[in-house]
């Protein structure tokens, strides 16, 4: 049990940073971004010993205040603490005044700071600034060429771009290394948008890198709204959001763990139902980790059988069919149908997710069960329930390309969605058994 | 009777929402209707388990009958980088994009055709927009309204 119950000592909130915030236009879905940051908070907070906020997070961002602030009678339990690289909290925002420009919010944030109730400050040895100027020309000697940033996009990067790139830190001098003071060197007045958000992403990623080392922290992962566009790294695994969210639903823990105070909320420390969450949540990772081992192990030895899952719309004499088939003649596993598994309060969406982790192919039954036809149209001809393209769609997404791990079954006269790489194409017109050969080989293939 | 106007509608990853919101407004200003996927609020994230499945199995069968829809002629998925990888787009959007593409809708992608899927896409008609959506734009005019030259006939 103790295995099963063991946790970050700290947790790092990346995402009260305000250009992270900006990278996901955060203004403009405020309440989504308020109550996930919050959710994430809180579970932070169950979950870690410490919880360690960015100081300049907590100055520069208003989201990161209010909510900080719902646990202000319990800044002395030395559980949640403000971290900067600084001695002290002055020295902080007097380093912070000199890397801003003055008609800059940042400064106004700094300048103008409320010192009353702030949570205590967490000096660290190390500087942001100086691991991201490191990592930043370290890029110039990695695989992925610096002009990478502009693949895929109709963007020409100028020729000198490598030399502008490196030159960047140099011109930066004391200003902070932040994309508004960043994009003009490099990308001079054409600023492509997506260019402007993977640089964001690559100053991100160093900057919480240079925290979750320095400070052995993991993060919150799994997010909704607040996900990265980056990695987000993180010292061991990063404390997964939705699984939470899943299991306290399930242990009907959610309303509580929302609605309690910010003073209050660590007595759920000891609530039977964030204990039974946890152990669901570990459980849950060991699980995805067992698979894992349990299929390295097989290949050493005996191959393993693939595990199925079948997408159908109403055919339900063709699904029993391909059913008995592949436990009956082939001796697979039982097939996974998504509407025999038990719900235990998963969404449909939630079951693919957890379905694709777990089995080896998926085999869609592309059957003619609906009627319907173009809007410009009279004609109206026999089609596959929608639901179904939807799975084919996500199946092939998920499993990727050429990966043969989607096997569709087609009956009838119905159009097809066109050769998608990775599917492999079965007619099943006259019955699964006779087109069980066909299914064997393609199995045998995985 | 509520008139009959095509529409587009967004796709995409939740943790695009801000971006889904901005194009949404960009294209209301447009005089272009778009659909978004609905956001949950503090009473839905806190609904019992049943109750929470009950919603999003609605929701999602809501969104593909959106898609569906003749009223819809686009679906735009909204494909900014994630977790490291450009134009990121996940299996949820990848199967909005089949629904769309079995229904003849056009296909547009906000950034680039992920390497991922680019021989499908590409196959399917699928429209790179390199985050300008101009082009959209372009097109949604000349499926969507009637050249003023022609009204004056009448």
């Amino acid at each position: 049990m103790a295995l099963l119950l063991n946790s970050p000592a700290r947790v790092f909130l990346h995402y009260f940073d305000t250009h992270f915030l900006e990278l996901k236009l955060s203004r403009l879905h405020d309440r989504e971004v308020r109550r996930e940051a919050r959710g994430a908070t809180r579970l932070a907070m169950l979950y870690g010993d410490e919880v360690l906020v960015p100081a300049a997070s907590y100055f520069e961002s208003g989201i990161c205040r209010a909510i900080v602030s719902e646990f202000e009678t319990i800044f002395d339990t030395g559980v949640l603490w403000l971290v900067g690289g600084a001695a002290n909290l002055e020295e902080f925002v007097y380093r912070k005044l000199r890397q801003y420009d003055k008609e800059s919010t940042q400064y106004q944030s700094y300048s103008g700071a409320d010192w009353t109730s702030v949570p205590p400050f967490r000096s660290r040895l190390g500087s942001a600034t100086m691991d991201i100027r490191r990592a930043w020309i370290g890029r110039l000697d990695s695989a992925e060429p610096v002009t990478s940033i502009a693949s895929n996009t109709f963007y020409a990067v100028p020729e000198d771009f490598e030399r502008r790139w490196e030159r960047v830190p140099e011109e930066l001098g004391e200003r902070a290394f932040i994309v508004p003071y960043i994009a003009p060197m490099l990308l001079g007045e054409d600023r492509h948008p997506t260019l402007l958000n993977r640089l964001r992403g690559i100053v991100n990623e160093e900057y919480f890198r240079s925290y979750t080392e320095e400070l052995d922290a993991a993060t919150v992962g799994e997010l909704v709204y607040l996900e990265s566009p980056h990695v987000v790294p993180s010292q061991g695994p990063p404390i997964p959001y939705r699984r939470f969210l899943q299991a306290a639903r399930e242990e009907r823990f959610l309303r509580d763990f929302l609605a309690i105070p910010g003073r209050d909320l660590l007595s759920l420390k000891e609530d039977e139902r964030w204990v039974r969450c946890r152990i669901s949540i570990q459980q849950s990772h060991l699980n995805r980790e067992g698979i894992a081992v349990e299929k390295k192990e097989s290949g050493m030895g005996q191959v393993p059988k693939p595990r199925c899952f079948i997408a159908h719309g109403h055919d339900d004499a063709l699904k029993f069919e391909l059913k008995d088939f592949l436990q009956n003649s082939l001796s697979l596993p039982e097939p996974i149908i998504l509407e025999q598994k038990a719900n235990r309060g998963r969404t449909i969406i939630e079951k693919f997710e957890e379905c694709v982790r777990d089995i080896d192919v998926a085999f869609v039954l592309l059957t003619p069960d609906d009627l319907g036809g173009a809007a410009s149209s009279d004609e109206v001809r026999e089609r596959a329930r929608q639901n179904v393209i939807f799975e084919l769609g996500y199946f092939a997404g998920a499993f990727g390309r050429k990966s043969g791990r989607v096997i569709l079954l087609h009956r009838g006269e119905l159009e097809v969605p066109s050769d998608m790489a990775g599917v492999i194409y079965i007619d099943v017109n006259n019955g699964v058994k006779a087109a069980g050969e066909d299914i064997r080989r393609e199995l045998e293939e995985l | 009777m509520t008139a009959f106007q095509h529409r587009i509608v967004l796709c995409g990853s939740m943790s695009f929402f801000g971006d889904i919101i901005a194009i949404q407004r960009d294209l209301g200003k447009h005089g272009i209707p778009a659909i978004v996927p609905e956001a949950e609020d503090e009473y839905i994230a806190a609904l019992s388990e049943e109750n929470f499945a009950e919603f999003k199995r609605r929701v999602s069968f809501r969104y593909l009958k959106k898609i569906r829809s003749p009223e819809t002629i686009a679906i735009l998925a909204v494909n900014r980088d994630k977790h490291g990888i450009h134009d990121y787009i996940g299996p949820n959007t990848f199967g909005e994009i089949a629904v769309a593409f079995a229904q003849r809708k056009k296909i547009f992608l906000l950034q680039g055709i992920p390497v991922d899927y680019e021989d499908e896409l590409r196959a399917w008609g699928a429209v790179a927009l390199d985050g300008n959506i101009e082009n959209l734009l372009r097109r949604y005019r000349a499926a969507a309204f009637v050249d003023a030259r022609q009204l004056r006939l009448f």
